[in-house]
């Protein structure tokens, strides 16, 4: 739950990045669209949130909540390494993480 | 007079508060961050312990050596293995005598063990908080003027930064000014929550010392009343403790099995009051409780010491929600609760405070640089906090390096050990800091990160000497509480042989006179 939470803040970090025109571009090469400028950041936004219950889920909230602050500064800090050095794994990686935190899951 | 706007008279702030106090807080940032891992630099330090692999039967052996070692004692404590100490805690005092004695037991055989002295992790928790060297009030008032310095530094800061949102994720990685202010406002605001959560809840901290009006009003000059009803131990039962009779202990595996039944995680200490009489009592603790409302303490429960039947336990006064918000934030700087995952993300966290603070002094230079290289003199205050840069920035590292190395090499029969250590840091510290004096800024930047990177570099190959410590075995054994301290300093090394090697590489017009003029800044 810990892993999915920081893959959850990636994913909705990498899509709110991505809705800027500056990043769109470093990661696509042009500007984002408008209708896909607006589609990422619904989906970023709220899940961020999620990433939230995920914390809340594993530790209870009071310390959820503060690990989850913690997860969102590391998961940015990726986000920004990652585009400045490789940004062509900013879209596989935001695609795949939450998938793949969740595989532990299911093989308890 | 001129007049600033709002944003200058905050850059203004900011630019001197940061400067100022700068290398005093990356100091204090860099030790606090290591304190979350203080245990395991303890650890580390004493690879006496490695050997000691605890198992199911460990708190038994420690009861039977108890027995054996202080069968008169008034109470003992025993602190058993856990996620963060291989080896068992033992101390007791015998009757009528303030001082405890202390032990550290094998977990394997139940036998004491001769453990180097050293202060470990701790001489970095005393350190952040209170410094060192100077009367601990002194330093712990220091602190906590820089801290609330530190908090102005952050807020006007935000204030500075023009483009907080749109250049949330940006960071321009190259040869230019540009990306050391990237680098220093990346460093901020991602970890803007855990900045002010960690400098805030330090300051709360200190709040007694800071404003202790409100508790001298209420309690006159009797703060020891104040803390006791504040944080509650259990009453000392007033009848006199009767004479040793020799009434034996009950088993303990019934004891440990009834509370693992409860507690997954398990018993962390037990303590026993008048072991050896009909009055004996058996109090085991639960291993660090989750909750941040009571700061991690965790549950317990009671036995008679002689039957086994379990026993009722004072309840622990409510100290209402004033009392909760207290400990919540205190509970979350002193990371109590936490599990072996949030350590590291708050290690991480820290680890971009205090390169928050390290790219903010380094900026200071650079940005004046164009403005010296113009009128072709450097005056004494830039020059000053070059050097200060460097012996700060990249030699605390290296002191701290030295700190380790001296626990490894130092002689174990050596008087005053344990200062000699600290000595060591200090003196490497102190050599750091004159260093860059004899060499060019950039020259004593290479030098002193290769220096950091070869001294962390060491120190796992240096444990290749010890039986139980070095990677070989600690991985063989998944002993990670030790392999992770060597494997970090491994990483450390890396990443201080890179920037190293980074400069060295980096044409010498960008650190000693930029020509290009960088483009439009926000003002730091």
């Amino acid at each position: 739950m810990i892993w999915l939470g920081l893959a959850l803040c990636f994913s909705g970090f990498a899509a709110l990045c991505l809705s800027m025109d500056t990043h769109h571009e470093q990661v696509f090469g042009t500007d984002a669209p408008d209708g896909r400028r607006l589609l990422l950041r619904l989906l970023g936004w709220p899940t961020l949130v999620i990433a939230v219950f995920a914390c809340a889920n594993a530790l209870g909230l009071s310390v959820g909540i503060a690990l989850w602050a913690g997860q969102l500064s590391i998961a940015a800090g990726i986000l920004v390494l990652l585009l400045a050095y490789r940004p062509r794994l900013v879209v596989p990686l935001a695609l795949t993480a939450p998938p793949l935190a969740l595989l532990p899951l299911l093989f308890r | 007079m001129k007049v600033r706007g709002f944003r200058q008279a905050n850059a203004w702030l900011h630019n001197w508060t940061g400067l100022l106090l700068g290398w005093l807080l990356y100091a204090i940032f860099l030790t606090g961050t290591l304190c979350f891992f203080q245990n395991e630099i303890t650890l580390w330090m004493k690879p006496e312990q490695h050997g000691s692999h605890p198992d199911a039967g460990s708190a038994e052996r420690a009861w039977a050596t108890l027995q054996r070692l202080a069968p008169t004692a008034e109470q003992w404590r025993i602190q058993l293995p856990g996620e963060r100490n291989t080896a068992i805690q033992v101390n007791w005092n015998e009757p009528g005598q303030e001082k405890r004695h202390a032990l550290t037991l094998d977990a394997a055989s139940g036998e004491p063990l001769e453990v180097r002295e050293t202060l470990g992790g701790q001489f970095f928790y005393r350190f952040h908080f209170q410094l060192f060297g100077i009367d601990y009030m002194w330093g712990r008032w220091i602190v906590c003027i820089a801290t609330m310095l530190m908090l102005v530094a952050i807020v006007s800061g935000v204030i500075v930064h023009k483009k907080i949102f749109q250049e949330f994720f940006t960071f321009r990685p190259g040869k230019s000014q540009r990306a050391w202010l990237d680098a220093h406002n990346a460093t901020a605001v991602l970890a803007l929550p855990f900045h002010l959560m960690i400098t805030y809840s330090g300051l709360l901290l200190f709040m007694y010392m800071l404003m202790p009006w409100g508790m001298q009003s209420v309690y006159q000059d009797d703060t020891r009343r104040f803390f006791s009803e504040l944080f509650p131990r259990d009453p000392v039962e007033a009848n006199p403790a009767p004479m040793q009779n020799g009434v034996p202990l009950t088993d303990l595996r019934p004891l440990l099995d009834e509370a693992e039944r409860h507690w997954p995680r398990g018993v962390g200490s037990i303590e026993v009051r008048r072991p050896g009489t009909e009055l004996a009592v058996i109090e085991l603790r639960e291993l660090g409780g989750d909750s941040l409302l009571d700061r991690g303490a965790g549950e317990r429960l009671r036995f008679d010491g002689t039957t086994g039947e379990p026993l009722d336990i004072p309840p622990q006064a409510d100290g209402g929600t004033a009392k909760a918000v207290y400990n919540v934030l205190t509970g979350l700087h002193l990371l109590r609760f936490a599990g072996v995952e949030m350590r590291w993300f708050f290690f991480l966290s820290g680890l971009l405070g205090t390169a928050m603070i390290a790219t903010g002094l380094v900026l200071w230079v650079g940005k004046r640089l164009p403005k010296r290289r113009k009128s072709g003199t450097t005056p004494f205050g830039h020059r000053l906090v070059e050097v200060l840069n460097v012996g700060t920035v990249a030699g605390l590292p290296v002191a701290i390096a030295a700190y380790f190395w001296a626990n490894r090499l130092l002689p174990l029969g050596l008087a005053q050990r344990i200062d000699w250590e600290i000595r060591c840091l200090f003196i490497a510290w102190a050599l750091c800091l004159v260093h860059p004096l004899l060499r060019s800024y950039r020259r004593a930047w290479i030098e002193q990160l290769a220096l950091a990177s070869l001294l962390y570099a060491g120190l796992p190959l240096l444990n290749l000497s010890l039986p139980d410590s070095h990677l070989l075995t600690t991985l063989a054994h998944g002993q990670w509480l030790v392999a992770g301290m060597d494997l970090t300093l491994l990483a450390l090394a890396a990443l201080f042989g890179l920037a190293a090697w980074k400069l060295t590489r980096l044409p010498s017009s960008a650190v000693q006179n930029p020509t290009r003029k960088a483009p439009q800044e926000a003002p730091i």
